[in-house]
């Protein structure tokens, strides 16, 4: 060291003791609290409706006009099966080819202009690709058929459709959400003819009728349907 | 006190250590959640079409179809060039009229009308161009009805698995085979229409 250096060390402290307190609290109180404030902020922003894209201001573009359930599900009163034709037999709904919806649309409001992208696609045979809306990821195994089978109705995991001009996420399908109506599936099960109806509504003393159905349908136990294996297979 | 170009480059090290330790813990994941395999209509690069589903190969027959008999093709021998099965080759109980009734709803009301009399939600004011969607009353109510009423069973089961031609080869009708895959289910829905048939509910 030079002189110059050891004679600044001599003068007046730039910082008293006290001081030590002050780096002390930031070290051992600050950087935790800092750390603490980061990670809240990361959990809310991995857990929040718009990365999880839910609701109807994240819904999803959709190729042409889209199609509307408000129309075809609130208005003609189609049930979901006329399209969703896997709903009940497999894991996967199925979304409807458009054959489906040219047997009405080849002579239902065939100048339509909104419904240009149907015909092209039916004249030229080229699928129209609809964006996933609902995605769970690869590693979780879903299956439709068994939750219809067992009184657990569409609108409980996607809304109501009826009143949706586009689809979008009503649910975030978190793990934890599966997990809290496996272990208890009497706050949502329905009777088998509502299962198809959007619009139900839970009756008052639903936990009641829930846990009389429940045993109707034979539902496992709560030990059984939260076994990893049910959902990671 | 000069920074060492030692601990400089340590310094960076540890920054670029700490940033990868976050990548660990946060985003390195993902293919897990997006695995390269092919879930049920995803798309494909792989295929010119963009679709990962391929088409049935022509003259592919369904596990189910390999069957040919009256069951599965309305027609009596499953000659399909021979005359129409007349009776109903399943046996007719109060659970498959209810099944009939459901699949009814499902797939045909919205045309011929919750009670079959040609009034569905779909046939009215909505229907435009040379085809004018005109479902035909499945009871008695007219002419065409009543032909259609002594129309044997494989007849209508025919129409619901491939649908209505017009004379210029459009389909004035759709058909069904590939939602109601059952062959069960469509000789329930005949089963119901018989029931309504006979006992035809009240006009409005
Ligand atoms: C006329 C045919 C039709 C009917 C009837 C219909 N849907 Fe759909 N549905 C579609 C089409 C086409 C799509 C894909 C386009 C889209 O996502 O907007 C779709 C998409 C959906 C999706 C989103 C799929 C995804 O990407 O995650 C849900 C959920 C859904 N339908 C539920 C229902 C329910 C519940 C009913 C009955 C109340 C119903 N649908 C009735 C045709 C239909
Ligand atoms: C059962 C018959 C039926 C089927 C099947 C059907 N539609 Fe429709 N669609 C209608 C009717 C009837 C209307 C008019 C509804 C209204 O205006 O209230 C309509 C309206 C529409 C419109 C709005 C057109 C406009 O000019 O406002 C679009 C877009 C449409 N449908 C798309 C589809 C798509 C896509 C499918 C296939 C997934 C489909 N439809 C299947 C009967 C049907
Ligand atoms: C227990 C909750 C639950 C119920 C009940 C349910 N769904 Fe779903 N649905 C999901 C989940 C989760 C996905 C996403 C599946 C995936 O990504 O593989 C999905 C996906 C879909 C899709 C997109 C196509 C597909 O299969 O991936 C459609 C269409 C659909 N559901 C329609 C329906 C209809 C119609 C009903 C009622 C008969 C229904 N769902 C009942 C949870 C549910
Ligand atoms: C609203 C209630 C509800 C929700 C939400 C729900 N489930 Fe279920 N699930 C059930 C019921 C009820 C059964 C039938 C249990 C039985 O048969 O004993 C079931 C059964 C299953 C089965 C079949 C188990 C087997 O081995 O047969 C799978 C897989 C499954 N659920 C996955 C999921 C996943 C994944 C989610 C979340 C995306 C989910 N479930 C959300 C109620 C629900
Ligand atoms: C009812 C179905 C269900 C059961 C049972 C289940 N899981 Fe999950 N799990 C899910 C779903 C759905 C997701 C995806 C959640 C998401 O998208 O954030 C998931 C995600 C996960 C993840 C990844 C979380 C992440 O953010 O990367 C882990 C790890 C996991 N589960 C472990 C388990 C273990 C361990 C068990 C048994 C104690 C279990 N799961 C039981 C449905 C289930
Ligand atoms: C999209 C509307 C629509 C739906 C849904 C529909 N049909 Fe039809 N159906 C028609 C039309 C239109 C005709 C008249 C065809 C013609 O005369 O060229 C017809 C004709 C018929 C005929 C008489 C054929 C003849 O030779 O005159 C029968 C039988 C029939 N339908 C049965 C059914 C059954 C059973 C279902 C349900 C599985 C069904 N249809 C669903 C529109 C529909």
């Amino acid at each position: 060291m030079s002189i110059q250096s050891v004679e600044r060390y001599q003068m007046a402290q730039v910082f008293n003791r006290r001081t030590n307190k002050i780096v002390r609290l930031s070290i051992f109180v600050g950087i935790p609290l800092v750390l603490a404030l980061l990670s809240t902020a990361w959990w809310y922003y991995t857990r929040s409706d718009w990365i999880r894209d839910v609701g109807p201001a994240n819904a999803k573009v959709q190729p042409g006009g889209g199609y509307s359930h408000q129309l075809h599900v609130g208005g003609l009163k189609l049930d979901c099966r006329y399209c969703h034709t896997g709903v009940e037999i497999s894991s996967s709904a199925n979304i409807p080819p458009i054959e489906t919806c040219m047997g009405c649309h080849s002579q239902v409001l065939t100048k339509s202009a909104k419904l240009e992208f149907i015909r092209n696609s039916y004249a030229k045979d080229v699928a129209v690709q609809w964006n996933k809306v609902h995605d769970v990821p690869k590693f979780v195994y879903f299956n439709h058929s068994i939750h219809v089978a067992k009184g657990v109705g569409c609108s409980t995991c996607h809304g109501n459709l009826a009143t949706m001009p586009v689809v979008y996420k009503t649910q975030a399908l978190f793990m934890s959400w599966c997990l809290n109506c496996h272990r208890n599936p009497e706050q949502f099960l329905r009777p088998k003819s509502e299962i198809f109806n959007p619009a139900w509504q839970p009756p008052a003393d639903q936990i009641a009728q829930g846990l009389i159905l429940k045993q109707q349908y034979n539902i496992r136990s709560k030990l059984q349907l939260t076994n990893c294996s049910i959902c990671h297979r | 006190m000069q920074l060492s170009m030692t601990s400089l480059r340590r310094i960076v090290a540890r920054v670029i250590m700490l940033g990868l330790f976050g990548l660990a813990i946060s985003a390195c994941h993902l293919d897990m959640y997006d695995q390269p395999k092919y879930t049920p209509l995803a798309a494909s690069d792989f295929f010119k079409d963009g679709a990962s589903a391929r088409r049935l190969v022509d003259g592919t027959v369904s596990r189910t179809g390999l069957k040919i008999d009256e069951r599965t093709t309305g027609h009596v021998g499953g000659d399909p060039a021979g005359e129409y099965v007349t009776t109903n080759p399943i046996s007719i109980n109060e659970g498959v009229l209810a099944r009939g009734q459901e699949r009814y709803k499902i797939y045909c009301s919205m045309c011929h009308g919750v009670n079959g009399d040609g009034k569905g939600i779909v046939a009215g004011p909505y229907s435009q161009g040379p085809l004018k969607l005109k479902p035909p009353a499945l009871f008695y109510v007219n002419q065409l009805s009543a032909e259609l009423q002594k129309a044997p069973d494989g007849y209508y089961f025919n129409i619901i698995s491939h649908g209505k031609q017009n004379a210029q080869g459009d389909y004035t009708m759709f058909q069904y085979a590939s939602r109601i895959q059952n062959v069960d289910d469509r000789w329930a829905i005949i089963a119901y229409i018989r029931e309504m048939q006979k006992n035809p509910p009240a006009q409005k």
